[in-house]
């Protein structure tokens, strides 16, 4: 079933694929699009089918036996993820409709959504000058507040504990910089045991609660963390909601001992940020670093100076920079100094 | 009971690998460093230690759950595939570095885990961290095979699969002598052998026409030599340098076609040719290590964890570095696009060798 997304109006695209019992374990493997969700347009930016398909070789470059290149095409033969099996194809990835064939195994599919599909938003995004920041983001009277930080830095726990706080909610995980703007981009939450904050734990509603049992259980027999994931507009009143803010300030969380604020410049934080995001894009930037091998001059391989011109153009309408260690569990104390920070800036 | 081996690399960077003695049943077979080993160096660079440790890593970052970082030092635990493993790396930006590498080996289906997690990854590693001393040196590791002859080293460069090996192989038995043939060093106007498990290259030598002969018989062949104390034993293959040539950027077609085509890449290419050996490097992290299961990169991830919280730092702005080196060292030498048939057959040799007499002189 072919369903069609818009991020924010800025790129569209369309994914296809067929969904197995295995998937609706999972909530579907399109769970991770799903709050992107629109009504269709005409010329998708990115049109994504999950599926069996036949790759196209003509003229194309060898490329460790895995990767056939030519002009705005990429073929990967095979590509893994401990269990997980995917081939895809992109083409015309150097051009506004990109097509992306993938046929992966069972648990491949799963993957997709977030090893290829969002990596690919960013791409679309940034490529129209829109930089993606992995963070997330609050607002009050329309003034936008960003943390940005990795895995396990708190920003979701930091953002929820002050949405608690009178804040709304633009974005959790993934935010959208515009000129002088912060736009949401809808993921889903990824609730595990350790960031079941009571402002979410307090809003789910049965059904949630049925998945999140079961993915305990599920840890607690193979040993492995499921999330359960909620969009932000199943789980919180939408008045705690908002689309878009002003940009205010960024915070980049830095997990270590205590509680420490420095303020920075932009040119620091844009730096921070690069490398931030280059993470996320692993495996992806996998695909990215073969087609510049080939092609050093596209606009694959100019990739990352694009970005970062695009983020210091973002981030000029601010001066308000801060590095913040934070200490490697959040508490009350941390969430309320941090609160307090906020107003006074 | 440890044991200390030392190597020199060119007199450019020294490094020790301190180890148990029970780990020694892998020289039989071969260490990748094998040719740069010598009887004692004074201050390492790098010093690896393989075994137990217990990590000193207070006061740091914790990145992605599981990176420890602070100012010029990176721990962590990690595991892909059948392996899993400890890493600490004091001096990961800067100074001399010292590697301490706990390989966690679990009883498994795969009995080859037991070789290559305590062997081939902290080598993996170790390597890196050669090649970050290398460009603080002003040289360049690249993902490279060379050949040499008259003091002229042609460089023949290209990912994984277009037969550089077998290029390599053809050459030597054509006269020339063998520089490396998956990594050499860069530099000034030099190419410096990094000829990595020469006692391989031997043995392939020896008893293959090209490397896809390279089955599972051959392989079995070459290990029972090696414990039988044949071309194991041989490992001191002199690694030399030579002047830099010419740069050969070789790529296999996908199309029927059984041509080789050349096209010289002209100096206003430099940056370009520059991008492209360091994508080539760094394509490396992900498939190095890809035999053995370890696809994700880990050591890319490393370096961009540590470049995350020290934007600044030598880790940070090494390629733009490495850049600089590699247009140094390219500035003004010849450098040509071969396009290979997908299928190899020894008229692929003969074209190169033709054209290298043809364009480049001798």
């Amino acid at each position: 079933m072919k369903r069609d997304y818009s991020v924010q109006g800025l790129v569209s695209f369309t994914a296809e694929g067929k969904s197995s019992l295995l998937d609706r374990f999972l909530q579907g493997w399109d769970i991770e699009l799903r709050g992107l969700e629109s009504a269709g347009g005409d010329n998708p930016d990115l049109a994504v089918t999950i599926g069996r398909f036949t790759p196209d070789h003509k003229d194309c470059t060898i490329l460790d036996d895995d990767y056939c290149i030519r002009d705005s095409y990429l073929h990967c033969r095979e590509d893994r993820h401990s269990y997980a099996t995917w081939q895809l194809q992109i083409c015309g990835l150097e051009q506004g409709g990109t097509r992306v064939d993938v046929s992966p195994n069972a648990l491949g599919k799963t993957l997709i959504p977030e090893l290829v599909v969002n990596p690919l938003i960013w791409y679309k995004l940034n490529v129209k000058g829109y930089p993606v920041v992995h963070g997330s983001a609050v607002s009050r009277d329309g003034k936008g507040y960003v943390f940005a930080g990795r895995g396990a830095s708190g920003k979701s726990i930091i953002a929820l504990g002050l949405v608690e706080r009178g804040f709304q909610l633009v974005s959790d995980h993934f935010v959208i910089l515009s000129d002088d703007e912060v736009l949401s981009l809808a993921v889903p939450f990824h609730i595990m045991d350790f960031n079941l904050v009571p402002l979410l734990r307090e809003n789910m509603k049965m059904k949630h609660r049925a998945l999140f049992l079961s993915r305990q259980l599920s840890r607690r027999l193979m040993g492995r963390r499921i999330a359960t994931k909620i969009l932000s507009g199943d789980i919180l009143p939408q008045a705690l909601l908002a689309d878009r803010a002003r940009l205010r300030s960024v915070f980049l969380l830095l997990p270590r001992g205590e509680l420490r604020v420095e303020r920075i410049d932009r040119e620091e934080m844009v730096k921070h940020l690069v490398a931030n995001q280059k993470l996320e894009f692993v495996p992806f930037i996998k695909y990215m670093m073969e087609y510049a091998y080939l092609r050093p001059e596209s606009d694959v391989a100019t990739y990352w100076s694009r970005y970062e011109d695009n983020l210091k153009r973002a981030l000029k309408c601010t001066e308000d920079f801060y590095k913040v260690e934070v200490p490697l569990r959040q508490d009350e104390r941390t969430l309320g100094a941090i609160a307090e920070l906020l107003v006074r800036s | 009971m440890r044991q200390v081996l030392s190597y020199n690399i060119h007199d450019v960077v020294r490094f020790q690998i301190h180890r148990d003695r029970g780990l020694d049943y892998w020289d039989l077979v071969d260490l990748k460093f094998s040719p740069f080993r010598t009887e004692s160096v004074d201050s390492p660079d790098v010093v690896l230690n393989i075994g137990k440790f217990a990590p000193s890593n207070a006061g740091c970052y914790v990145i992605d759950h599981n990176y420890h970082i602070r100012d010029n030092y990176f721990y962590c635990r990690d595991s892909e595939g059948k392996a899993s493993w400890e890493a600490e790396i004091a001096g990961f930006d800067h100074g001399d570095t010292t590697i301490n590498f706990n390989p966690s080996v679990r009883l498994s289906m795969q009995p080859a885990s037991l070789l290559y997690t305590p062997l081939f990854l902290p080598q993996a590693f170790l390597l890196r961290i050669i090649e970050s001393k290398l460009i603080t040196k002003g040289r360049f590791l690249a993902h490279a095979g060379a050949v040499a002859r008259d003091n002229q080293a042609y460089v023949l460069s290209g990912r994984a699969g277009c037969f550089k090996t077998t290029l390599c192989m053809e050459f030597v038995r054509a006269g020339f002598t063998w520089l490396g043939d998956d990594r050499v060093i860069l530099g000034g106007d030099e190419v410096m052998g990094f000829p990595t498990n020469p006692a391989m290259f031997a043995f392939m030598l020896r008893h293959l026409q090209d490397e896809t002969q390279w089955g599972l018989l051959r392989q079995l062949q070459f290990y029972a030599q090696c414990v039988a104390g044949g071309d194991g034993r041989k490992r001191r293959t002199a690694a030399e340098s030579a002047r830099l040539k010419a740069v050969l950027l070789i790529a296999k077609s996908a199309g029927s076609d059984r041509e080789v085509t050349f096209s010289a890449v002209p100096q206003s290419r430099l940056d370009q040719t520059v991008e492209r050996l360091i994508v080539s490097a760094r394509l490396e992290d992900f498939k190095g290590l890809a035999h053995f299961g370890i696809r994700s990169g880990p050591f890319l991830k490393y370096m961009l964890a540590y470049a995350y919280v020290f934007p600044n730092s030598l880790v940070a702005t090494q390629e733009r570095e490495a850049a600089e080196n590699l247009r140094n060292t390219l500035r003004d030498v010849p450098m040509y696009d071969v396009l290979i048939p997908r299928k190899y057959g020894r008229h692929v040799f003969e074209r190169i060798h033709d054209f290298i007499d043809r364009e480049c002189g001798s």
